[in-house]
């Protein structure tokens, strides 16, 4: 297998956006503060890890979107392979720890899900609208903080979706179900991982083998040094671009890092459901009433600061990390003024994913990443239909003027 | 080509989602033992 391919030089470096860098950094400093004095310093850690995950979604500019398309359309599987690959760290380093059920004297859990219709209807809307909108769970955050006004609509309507998702949510799940089922515990965690690494090797191997067959050549992971990159290793880091192996890497560990620190995977969108939730709320909408919003239950998560809800502390790190890449990289908010059709299909995108990742049990990081790297099988299944969706709706994307 | 309304746009919502959470903080932020219950619930929660 060819490990790299040669890149083009670097061309001369873009000015630092002063701007972007002193707002990320007021808004890292603001929140640190009041979670410092009135939540906990482990809250300031999860605001520092999801700022750390936003500067390595932007500088590897780690899409699992144009991952995807570019394999369906292209036939180029780096993207693909490197998701796979930040999968397979993960679970390594979450097994030990599922396995014992706690780690450094505090107590952790994985993520799991049904395997039922409803993760089969949410993962395919998911896929459906994550091609679409353009981004992901993750992409939409990081791709927001790197100042993208068209996905700014995406993540207002991902909200808004998910709401709807959450009112739905209850009759979606007495539809048939296999139930949850972690592969960890049916068949002990060292099994389970060989398992799972299997079958990530072998859906890469394909992905590799479908390429060369296409291109004649086919980087396992990219260009080793991508395009435009300063040549120093110092300048890369901080300015980016990074390839995508330092990408899957990272984010394998700071999920891994999260579970310590969190008690849980890394997760993006329950962040948006309660957001959609408190909004609604305060627009009068009566969402205790819904039996999703119990107020002997979640509804409790309505009258406490969203800044004890660590996925939402983690989703303002994630944007305020991007926003402080992109200041640095000189790349802050440098696309065109976006047409109606492609803000109609950022609507439409954001409202599926929203929906859809409420019925899957999360997104691609919920539920893919941290969910197959948890050993949970409704990963597995939200993948398949989830990819099905992406195939469907790649085709539309150039009648909402979005290229592929 | 950049259009520099995007800045102002992302600015506005930026300073918008600042005074949102400003507002939900300040109007929910109550005594510790109220905070402890609040975190129970999310750790209940995050799973996704």
């Amino acid at each position: 297998m060819t490990a790299t391919v040669a890149a083009r030089p670097a061309a001369a470096p873009r000015p630092i956006d002063r701007g972007a860098v002193l707002a990320a950094l007021a808004g890292f400093l603001l929140l640190a503060l009041a979670l410092a004095s009135d939540v906990s310093t482990r809250f300031v850690a999860l605001l520092l890890l999801g700022g750390t995950f936003g500067v390595v979604l932007f500088h590897a500019a780690f899409g699992f979107t144009a991952g995807w398309r570019r394999f369906m359309v292209e036939r180029r599987g780096a993207g693909l392979r490197a998701q796979f690959l930040a999968i397979a760290i993960a679970m390594v380093l979450f097994a030990p720890m599922l396995a014992s059920g706690e780690a450094f004297g505090r107590g952790v859990y994985g993520v799991l899900g049904p395997l039922g219709v409803s993760v089969a209807v949410g993962g395919f809307l998911f896929g459906f609208g994550m091609q679409l909108a353009g981004g992901c769970g993750s992409g939409t955050l990081f791709t927001v903080g790197g100042g993208s006004v068209r996905m700014l609509v995406t993540l207002a309507f991902f909200v808004f979706g998910s709401l709807i998702g959450s009112f739905h949510l209850p009759w979606w799940l007495e539809l048939p179900s296999l139930g949850w089922i972690s592969l960890g515990r049916e068949l002990g965690y060292p099994s389970a991982v060989a398992v799972q690494i299997a079958a990530l090797v072998a859906l890469g191997a394909g992905s590799w083998w479908m390429e060369r067959r296409r291109h004649g050549s086919a980087p396992v992971f990219g260009a080793a040094v991508p395009d435009g990159a300063p040549a120093s290793l110092g300048a890369r880091l901080l300015r980016g671009p990074w390839p995508l192996i330092w990408g899957a890497v990272a984010l394998a560990a700071l999920n891994a890092l999260t579970m310590i620190v969190a008690g849980h995977p890394w997760a993006i969108t329950s962040g948006f459901m309660l957001w959609g939730a408190k909004i609604a709320s305060a627009i009068g909408v009566e969402v205790t009433a819904w039996s999703f919003w119990d107020p002997d239950g979640r509804g409790r998560m309505l009258e406490a600061s969203v800044l004890t809800n660590s996925i939402s502390v983690m989703n303002f790190g994630v944007i305020l990390g991007a926003l402080l890449a992109a200041g640095i990289a000189g790349r802050f908010a440098t696309g065109a003024r976006p047409s109606a059709r492609s803000i109609l299909a950022a609507a439409i995108g954001g409202t599926l994913m929203g929906y859809g990742a409420r019925l899957g049990f999360g997104c691609n990081i919920g539920a893919m990443f941290s969910g197959i790297a948890s050993g949970s099988l409704h990963g597995w299944l939200w993948f398949a239909v989830a990819w099905i969706g992406s195939a469907l709706a790649i085709p539309l994307r150039p009648r909402f003027g979005l290229g592929n | 080509m950049p259009d520099p309304l995007n800045r102002w746009i992302l600015g506005a919502a930026l300073a918008l989602a600042a005074l949102l959470i400003a507002a939900d903080h300040i109007a929910t932020t109550r005594p510790a033992e109220a905070r402890a219950d609040a975190a129970a619930a999310d750790s209940a929660e995050a799973g996704d």
